[in-house]
């Protein structure tokens, strides 16, 4: 990224992309978890609130996906999704741990960030694109780190390009 | 992946074992605190005290981040109690439970065990699978292990290869030349105590065991060419008229023109078993007197089955038996360490309960969408079935660049209701589900090849 495109914050911020995507809700720091279920467990409950379906049904799926394979994608991130019926769009939330969780990540490292994907059924709902894009954002290191220091939830949406920024966010 | 075993004893112990051995995070619960000391100081385990079933017990056992509860404790009610628990209260998506009794597996009650009701995800019985395992082999005479896998569609043979094998020391790559038409692929070879998966131009030797995946109907023709084709038993003999030793009895009585003999030690074991079993005769007496052996035809049964539940007892009849003629011997042994006498005894084939058991765990402990595991023997290999998912590192490519390991063997390919015998050039596609035979150290390269990648939705 040039300079140009770095012009204030909350550009840097939009050009994340992450607007619309996030539930209300969708910003939870210091979460502690102590294992992987435990995680899925906080994450269904919380996107269950929001969205309509079974917390227990969206825990089921993300676990049956992470022993098809890790979504942890290294350097402390993981991007767990699964499909979840009756949704009409891409909804995300975002969660930082006050520990970071053991993931069977490629390079081994533990978990701290987690972006999680709920999507439609229909595979054309752009769901691989979404994945896709938070992959790439989550792989910018300065990224990762600002989302790391990030003083509260309203300065991670920030950063996500949600729309929660307050005055002084 | 964390997982709380319920129960300590044989059973227990075996899945604990295991587990603990593939680096899953194994927590052990029994009410005897003498097991629990017994199993936290021989494994790799945690260990509480306490009753299987009660929450504050499964809570301290960590159910919160289970993932996976195998309640194996004597009591068919506390293990579905503990299955409950750990559903309702613990969220841990995979239950698995040891259900003993008959009467909640009939076909009828068949909607007991699901989600809405009683939550538990696979039901084990180990008495049946042995009872299973052994019947297996009886189906089979000209092999000492026969599994079926692909949907019906594969079979898994076990063969001896005898100096008459007319493809002795012929590489095996030249066998598929010299039979084209028959869809078999020796996938392993066990020689002297020791497994592999071999390469194309290795051969096989007299001796060996040999272990080939087969198309089902081509199954005859492959213990023609390999093994040799022996008629079914007629005569059994079963040494051990407990739950397992009536199982067997019972399936074979449905069979025609067979003829059974039990023979049972405990005078009430043996009057129940002889209440229970309509064509069979139940001797009452000890298994390892000779005369009692003859009495009951030992000298021209095909087969022995020795199925007691102790070791020494099935090992001693089962020799005995083949020493006063006996065609062949099956013999049930929990302990791994009787293994190295099946040679020097003449024993044909042992049957090791403890493997059916874990295998049926470690089919849903394992990475991956794994339909079908089984542990060889002495659990130096496996052979497994899987289904090669969209983005897996197998698809898309021919088989001689997908980094396919030594000790790992694809030889089946099923798809869409047609077997393949897979080449070097075969070329994997979404859905195929493959029959792969794999050294054990090889087991997490195996997962890793069906391990689906991060745009996996």
């Amino acid at each position: 990224m040039n300079d140009a495109t770095r012009t204030s914050e909350k550009d840097a911020a939009q050009s994340n992309g992450f607007d619309g995507l996030l539930l209300d809700q969708g910003v939870i720091i210091d979460l502690n978890a102590t294992s992987k279920k435990h995680l899925f467990q906080e994450l269904a409950r919380h996107a269950c609130e929001e969205i309509d379906a079974a917390p227990s049904v969206v825990l089921g799926a993300l676990l049956e996906r992470e022993r098809l394979g890790t979504t942890g994608v290294g350097s402390g991130v993981a991007i767990p999704h699964v499909a979840v019926a009756g949704l009409d769009r891409v909804r995300g939330l975002f969660a930082r741990l006050g520990q970071p969780i053991e993931f069977d990540a490629p390079d081994e490292k533990p978990v701290d960030l987690v972006f999680m994907l709920l999507a439609p059924e229909d595979i054309n709902s752009g769901r691989l694109k979404t994945l896709a894009r938070t992959a790439r954002a989550l792989r910018r290191p300065e990224f990762r780190e600002q989302l790391r220091e990030a003083p509260s939830a309203d300065a991670i949406r920030a950063l996500l390009g949600g729309d929660a920024v307050t005055a002084g966010g | 992946m964390k997982v709380i075993v319920c129960g300590a004893g044989r059973v227990g112990y075996g899945i604990a074992e295991e587990l603990a051995s593939e680096q899953n995070a194994v927590t052990v619960i029994d009410v005897s605190s003498e097991l629990i000391d017994q199993i936290t100081t021989n494994l790799d385990v945690r260990g509480v005290v306490g009753h299987g079933a009660h929450p504050d017990v499964l809570d301290q056992a960590g159910a919160g981040d289970a993932e996976m509860i195998i309640a194996v404790t004597f009591s068919d009610e506390v293990n579905m109690v503990a299955c409950q628990i750990a559903h309702s209260l613990f969220d841990v998506p995979m239950r698995i439970a040891r259900v003993r009794s008959q009467n909640y597996l009939q076909p009828a009650w068949s909607d007991l065990f699901n989600r809405q009701n009683m939550p538990i995800d696979v039901v084990i019985s180990p008495e049946i699978e042995v009872g299973r395992a052994v019947l297996r082999r009886l189906e089979t005479p000209g092999a000492f292990d026969s599994l079926v896998f692909g949907e019906g569609l594969v079979r898994f043979l076990g063969v001896r290869v005898e100096e008459e094998c007319p493809v002795v020391a012929t590489p095996l790559n030249q066998i598929r030349e010299l039979f084209p038409q028959l869809k078999a692929a020796v996938v392993g070879i066990r020689r002297d105590k020791r497994v592999f998966a071999p390469h194309p131009n290795d051969q096989l030797l007299a001796g060996d065991d040999a272990y080939l995946v087969v198309q089902a109907d081509h199954e005859s023709r492959a213990l023609d060419i390999f093994g040799r084709e022996v008629d079914r038993a007629r005569r059994v003999v079963i040494v051990g008229g407990g739950n397992i030793g009536v199982f067997v009895a019972e399936a074979l009585e449905s069979a025609r023109g067979l003829r059974v003999r039990v023979v049972e030690a405990d005078k009430t074991q043996a009057e129940l078993a002889a209440a229970q079993l309509k064509r069979t005769v139940v001797l009452h007496g000890d298994g390892l007197d000779p005369a009692l052996l003859r009495e009951a035809g030992a000298a021209d049964a095909e087969v022995v089955v020795s199925l007691t539940n102790d070791d020494k007892v099935n090992v001693l009849a089962a020799a005995l038996a083949k020493a006063e003629g006996a065609k062949r011997a099956v013999c049930l042994v929990n302990d791994r360490a009787y293994h190295a006498l099946k040679d020097p005894l003449g024993i044909d084939v042992f049957v090791d309960p403890r493997a059916t058991t874990v295998s049926t765990i470690l089919q849903h402990v394992r990475k991956g969408r794994i339909t079908g595991l089984q542990f060889l023997e002495d659990g130096e290999a496996e052979v497994l079935e899987g289904v090669a998912l969209e983005t897996s590192p197998l698809v898309g490519k021919p088989l001689r660049k997908a980094n396919i390991e030594d000790g790992i063997y694809i030889g089946a390919v099923v798809r869409k209701g047609v077997v393949h015998i897979a080449d070097d050039d075969f070329v994997v596609e979404i859905g195929d589900r493959l029959v792969i035979f794999a050294e054990r150290e090889q087991v997490a390269h195996v997962e890793r090849m069906f391990r689906v990648a991060l745009e996996y939705f």
